[in-house]
């Protein structure tokens, strides 16, 4: 479904990704692990459509996502990409309510539908008592948990999540899993997970390592 | 689309009680810039106003009283402090006379109506009461008068023969006649005060449009990474931008209203109008409006281009700008542009060499002065980045990764003082225009027939106010009818001193024909003669006579000594203009010589009375460039205070001291801003030299005002700094802490 091919990526002397492959199918959850600084957040960036690779390509169901005008590009992140940044990424002028509502509507999903869709989700991550709330006024696990949320809004094809957990203890962090293991089996979601936690990758697929911007299946003996 | 268009309304409404502040200062801002260019507009149109207000009021005249006539009358020009006192002095010959415009009634023998600010006059002023001694009956309404400040007084007489050379007027209403101010002149004074005031206003709407630019431009990033389309987020951006430019500009078109409306009469010294004249046209205000709002939308949707194009790193703060030496490049340009001007000004008559690059210095400098703000944080940050206190680290940190920030308020005032310290440099050219004329040296010429002896001039000096200025001097027996005289010589033969006598300057302005020179204007020559001959030593007086006129001749100040003037002569007899009563010279002149013929009244009034005008049309200008230029300051400082809180607590919280945190912010605002404040004050100065010298060579420019628009600029920049480090936060605040 989503594959990248050789990608590159370097910022001035820093090269961030170094001719990484990369591909994950429908229903398909693959955790990304590594050091910090090793590229995972770079990759995510490439496979969103968000930083061109210096070489090699990233495509989208056989299609090469930055061949696309930016505009499709832009598109297709909205309906078929949910994205989890590892910093915070919500609007800090909406509610949290509306930030997670903002891709359904954006996407022109009926309201009825958007407000179902919203409490189911909401409701599973355990955050609909602070909906109203703005980013601001809320703590970091429920920030990340409306990012999820949000990301998870538009029932898109591939979510790429950047440390989701980062944030939450061990309990929260079940749920936000659980929510994304949700997605992947019953909506057929490819989700890239990136993350430290040891205890998450081995609910994953598949469990791939980062190294110096190289990127490699996980050895079996790990030694973190 | 609609969902957009809500989405950017709701950004732009709801987002805390921070945001909402923000949001009224932005829509402040386009307000204030709304009401400046408002009356701008109006402004430059005011002229032509008061001329239809000047053309309904004046007297259609025939000089020749008809058999008919069931008004007759005269207008006689008087003046008082530099200000035109109007008397139209009449006699109603038979029923059925029309009234005035917004007159009652007409008045009768030995009334007088006046406008008000007239009636204030002689309600304050013994001698203005001294020269209207008949009872006022009643006020002049505003349809009656040009401007509130006017002086006007409609006499009453009983017939024509108390009348001076009395004229039938047919009706109230004259086509032909103008106002004080010169439609075209208005207009040059007009576009230069649009000129002063459009640049700071458009940074100024610049400034309140970016307001908040930190937190919109990641808000405009987020939107980008969740995956609305570029052109999409642009078109949230400017929802936004018209809700608060339509928003602020309908602001300020209502309280440019109720301003109007609530103060009908305004006066900024002796400079008066009436509001209802204050209107551009509801096409102009449109037009004006939209503009504003579509300058509004661009400034910000330009400014929101870097969360829109790169915002992984806007959301990241990853955006160190790279130093950019071609910032300096249009001050750089400008500046010697403005040199070359200089330079090539020396040549006279060059207009296009000098014109050219002076235009374009002058802009280039403008546009330079914008750019050289951010330069300056870059340079200045730089520098800062190699010390090893914290508080220069971390400033020059700040200022390096956001030069434009901060700067574009300064550029605001930068602006402000180039085009103020230009418009002073106007001001002092346009006073010299008219200091041929200042209150004192208005005069009035007399054309005797057969003048009478000494008695007749001692009794011209008994007359009320008047200070007949005959010198007691020899002539010499020859035939000259002239006589110059020094102040110290005039002030011996007159009673007392003669106000704004000045040597070298003609207190009694008159080409005479000295000796025989075929020339009308005398030469150095001819004074030197003519002193010669009455028996006079030149060096004691002839250089302080002469003042070098347009063409490099020399006019003598003349005054003939009566009882050795010839059968026929021209007499100037000089009166300080604010003290004197031109009824009680009609007397005298007439009880001296009831067969004299006397000339033209007062001189000059009308000609002060434009420069006031100018002078208060620039004055208004710069006066709003500076305010809107203060405002914008403040505004500005008030939401940098607000941006800077998070960073500030978050310095805070990982213990960085007080101090530390305050010096910080001092340094990021007030070493760029106050060096740019100066080089504007320099530019401006530099401009006006060149154009000084090429138009104007013997005014100097006027250092003492533009070092103190200067330091008011460097003082608006203190008091940002001071504003700044009082609203720095020094603790961390756990509300500050929370990014999102
Ligand atoms: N926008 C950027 N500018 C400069 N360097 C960057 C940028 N993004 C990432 N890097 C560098 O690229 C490398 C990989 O970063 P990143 O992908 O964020 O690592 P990870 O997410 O694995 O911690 C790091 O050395 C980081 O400093
Ligand atoms: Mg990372």
């Amino acid at each position: 479904m989503l594959r990248a091919e050789g990608i590159t990526a370097s910022f001035g002397p820093t090269l961030a990704l170094d001719g990484v492959s990369f591909d994950i199918e429908a229903g398909e959850l693959v955790a990304v692990v590594g050091r910090s600084g090793s590229g995972k957040s770079s990759l995510l960036h490439c496979l969103a459509g968000l930083v061109k690779p210096s070489s090699g390509t990233v495509s989208f169901e056989g299609q090469p996502v930055y061949d696309w005008s930016e505009r499709c590009r832009s598109d297709w992140r909205l309906r078929q990409v949910g994205l989890v940044f590892q910093f915070g990424d919500l609007v800090p002028e909406l509610t949290l309510a509306e930030n997670i509502r903002l891709p359904l509507q954006l996407a022109g999903t009926g309201k009825a539908s958007v407000n179902a869709r919203v409490a189911a989700i909401t409701d599973g991550l355990e955050i609909s008592d602070v909906m109203h709330k703005r980013p601001g006024q809320v703590s970091g696990g429920q920030l990340q948990r409306a990012a999820i949320a949000r990301a998870l809004a538009n029932r898109p094809s591939v979510i790429l999540a950047d440390e989701p957990t980062g944030a939450l203890d061990t309990t929260t962090g079940q749920l936000v899993l659980e929510a994304l293991m949700h997605a992947a089996r019953d909506q057929g979601t490819a989700v890239v997970l990136v993350t430290h936690e040891a205890r998450l990758s081995s609910y994953c697929d598949r469990e791939l390592t980062m190294t110096d911007g190289k990127l490699a299946a996980t050895p079996t003996v790990v030694s973190r | 689309m609609m969902r957009l268009v809500l989405l950017g309304a709701r950004l732009s409404l709801g987002a805390g009680r921070s945001g909402r502040l923000r949001l009224v200062l932005m829509a402040t801002g386009s307000a204030v810039a709304a009401f400046v260019v408002l009356t701008a507009l109006a402004l430059s149109g005011l002229a032509e106003q008061q001329d239809v207000r000047a053309q309904r009021i004046a007297p259609a005249l025939n000089a020749r009283v008809i058999p008919e006539a069931t008004l007759v009358g005269n207008v006689i020009a008087d003046g008082w402090n530099g200000r035109e006192l109007l008397r139209i002095v009449l006699a109603e010959a038979a029923p059925g006379a029309s009234v005035p415009p917004g007159v009652e009634r007409l008045p009768r023998d030995n009334e007088v109506v006046v406008s008000p600010a007239l009636l204030e006059l002689i309600e304050t002023e013994p001698l203005v009461a001294q020269r209207f001694p008949q009872s006022v009956s009643g006020t002049i309404g505003t349809e009656g008068l040009v401007e509130p400040g006017q002086l006007l007084a409609y006499v009453g007489v009983s017939d024509a023969s108390e009348i001076w050379q009395p004229a039938t007027i047919e009706r109230w209403g004259d086509a032909t006649t103008t106002g004080n101010l010169d439609p075209r002149a208005a207009r040059t004074v007009g576009l230069l005060v649009l000129l002063t005031l459009v640049a700071p206003v458009v940074m100024f709407m610049a400034t309140c449009a970016r307001l908040s630019a930190t937190a919109r431009t990641q808000r405009l990033a987020a939107l980008r990474l969740i995956g609305l389309s570029p052109w999409r987020t642009q078109l949230v951006n400017s929802i936004e931008l018209v809700i608060v430019g339509a928003g602020g500009s309908l602001l300020g078109l209502a309280t440019w209203l109720t301003w109007r409306y609530l103060d009908p009469a305004v006066h900024v010294g002796t400079f008066s109008w009436y509001s209802s004249d204050l209107w551009p046209g509801p096409a102009t205000m449109a037009l004006a409006l939209v503009a504003l709002v579509a300058l509004t939308v661009a400034v910000g949707l330009v400014g929101g281009r870097a969360g829109i194009r790169r915002p992984l790193e806007v959301r990241r703060e990853r955006s160190v700008r790279a130093m950019s030496w071609w910032r300096a490049a249009p001050l750089a340009g400008g500046i010697s542009l403005l040199a070359w001007s200089w330079h090539t000004s020396g040549q006279q008559g060059q207009f296009v060499s000098w014109m050219a690059p002076f235009a374009l210095g002058m802009m280039a400098t403008a546009l330079g002065l914008v750019l050289a703000v951010p330069f300056g944080a870059l340079v200045f940050g730089r520098a800062l980045g190699r010390s090893s206190r914290p508080a220069a680290v971390l400033a020059g940190a700040r200022l390096r990764h956001e030069p434009a920030v901060g700067g574009r308020v300064v550029a605001a005032m930068a602006i402000a003082i180039f085009a103020a310290g230009f418009a002073q440099v106007v001001l002092t050219s346009v006073d010299a225009a008219f200091a041929g004329t200042d209150e004192n040296q208005v005069g009035s010429v007399f054309d005797l027939t057969a003048y009478g002896t000494t008695t007749d001039a001692a009794r011209y000096a008994a007359i009320s106010d008047l200070n007949l200025a005959l010198p007691k001097l020899r002539l010499g027996p020859d035939q000259v009818d002239a006589i110059a005289a020094t102040c110290v010589q005039l002030r011996a033969a007159t009673t007392g001193a003669i106000p704004g006598c000045r040597d070298g300057r003609p207190l009694f302005v008159r080409s005479i024909q000295i000796g025989d020179s075929p020339s009308p204007v005398g030469t150095q020559a001819d004074v030197d003669r003519a002193l010669t001959l009455a028996g006079l030593p030149k060096s004691a007086s002839s250089v302080d006579l002469t003042f070098p006129a347009g063409n490099g001749s020399f006019y003598a100040a003349v005054i003939i000594a009566p009882d050795l003037a010839p059968p026929t002569t021209q007499f100037t007899i000089p009166f300080p203009g604010s003290t004197y009563d031109p009824q009680a010279v009609v007397a005298g002149l007439a009880a001296v010589d009831p067969g004299a013929v006397w000339d033209s009244g007062i001189t000059g009034v009308d000609r002060l009375d434009s420069a006031r005008i100018y002078t208060g049309i620039v004055a208004v200008g710069t006066a709003s460039a500076l305010g809107v230029a203060l405002l914008a300051i403040v505004i500005a400082t008030l939401d940098r205070t607000i941006e800077r809180a998070g960073p500030q607590a978050r310095l805070a919280a990982i213990g960085t001291s007080a101090s530390t945190i305050r010096a910080a912010t001092a340094l990021q605002v007030l070493p760029v801003s106050a060096a740019v404040l100066v080089a504007s004050g320099a530019a401006a100065i530099l401009g006006g030299s060149s154009y000084l010298r090429w138009g104007d060579p013997a005014i100097n420019v006027p250092l003492g005002p533009i070092a103190a628009l200067t330091a008011l600029g460097v003082a608006a920049a203190l008091l940002a700094t001071l504003v700044a480090v009082v609203g720095t936060i020094t603790r961390p605040l756990p509300h500050l802490l929370r990014t999102e």
